[in-house]
């Protein structure tokens, strides 16, 4: 590769444009303000199983409101959550909360939102703020975080 | 210098988990395009499509710190992209995945064969930055000024630099002689 090819393969590289098809400015403050997160100090859940990443059959098309379903951990404790058409429906697995435990719907400003979980350890949300959103665990003064999803 | 060439990904991606703001800002200026059109490719609802960006970013947020491979940081956003966009597109009932054997063409499939080329340009382009800044200081600067478009005369350029108008060929020659030593272009 001469001086001027190679010049030209720089000027390619290294000016391309890293955004080729533009993000609309609000998605790309959304994708700022997500720093946010990076240093809070709390724990994530351990996902433990996804719905998502079980396979579809080739040439099937997905039910309309198909949900989806994860599980996490914390500790000891495993939450399991549906997200779907209706909203997000949850359970503590063991069934009854433990005494101390709540949960809380998070928003990525950082609203929490209390959760309800009655005496079987379920809880359930109807009007789902829009974007992601994530569930936190508090449990003595511990407080962790699932992964944020879509809902 | 173009500011592009001032800080190799592995470095934004250490500065960013280290809360550095201005570094987390570098990174989603460098890959929201990726990040925007993987999303984009299982035909999802505008909103949609601005929801599993917004995830993305947030997952990267709270996973930044477990990632092995500073340097791999495309192909992670990339296919948390997708993972969550497969997620929400069944729930729309919207995949249609095609058969293998099938001659039918997905119009999903194919921009996801776009966003894959995307990484991998991506991917050569953080290689030949990391390269550049490999280069002695007086080859990055004079290949800077020599990349603008327009470049600058050579007279601009002998000014800039304090070099003298006749060195500055043998010295951009030499300069990329040594970029192709350390990287295959």
């Amino acid at each position: 590769m001469d001086d001027d090819e190679t010049m030209r393969v720089l000027r390619s590289l290294l000016d391309l444009s890293p955004v080729p098809t533009g993000p609309p400015g609000r998605a790309i403050e959304q994708a700022v303000s997500a720093a946010r997160w990076v240093r809070v100090d709390e724990e994530l859940g351990e996902l433990l199983a996804d719905s998502a990443d079980e396979p579809a059959l080739a040439g099937v098309r997905g039910a309309t409101g198909e949900a989806t379903m994860m599980t996490y951990r914390f500790d000891d404790l495993t939450v399991v959550c549906e997200v779907g058409s209706e909203g997000l429906w949850g359970q503590i697995e063991s069934g009854a909360a433990p005494p101390g435990l709540r949960l809380e719907l998070v928003t990525p400003d950082g609203t929490a939102t209390p959760l309800e979980v009655d005496a079987h350890g379920r809880f359930m949300v109807t009007q789902m703020p829009p974007g992601p959103v994530c569930v936190r665990c508090i449990r003595d003064e511990r407080r962790a975080i699932t992964p944020w999803f879509v809902a | 210098m173009h500011d592009v060439c001032d800080i190799t990904t592995e470095d934004v991606v250490v500065a960013a988990r280290n809360g550095d703001q201005g570094a987390w800002r570098e990174l989603v200026r460098r890959h929201a395009g990726l990040v925007w059109t993987v999303a984009r490719s299982s035909r999802l609802s505008r909103q949609d499509v601005e929801d599993v960006s917004q995830a993305t970013w947030l997952l990267l947020a709270v996973h930044i710190h477990e990632l092995k491979d500073p340097g791999a940081i495309r192909g992670w956003l990339a296919t948390t992209a997708r993972r969550e966009s497969i997620r929400l597109a069944r729930r729309r009932g919207l995949e249609t995945l095609v058969d293998p054997q099938s001659a039918a063409v997905d119009q999903a499939d194919a921009t996801a064969v776009d966003a894959e080329a995307l990484v991998l340009q991506g991917e050569r382009q953080d290689r030949v930055r990391s390269a550049f800044l490999q280069l002695p200081d007086h080859c990055r600067r004079l290949l800077s000024l020599l990349l603008e478009d327009p470049p600058p005369s050579y007279e601009k350029i002998s000014a800039t630099l304090g070099i003298a108008r006749g060195s500055i060929g043998p010295t951009r020659a030499r300069c990329l002689d040594r970029l192709r030593k350390v990287i295959d272009l």
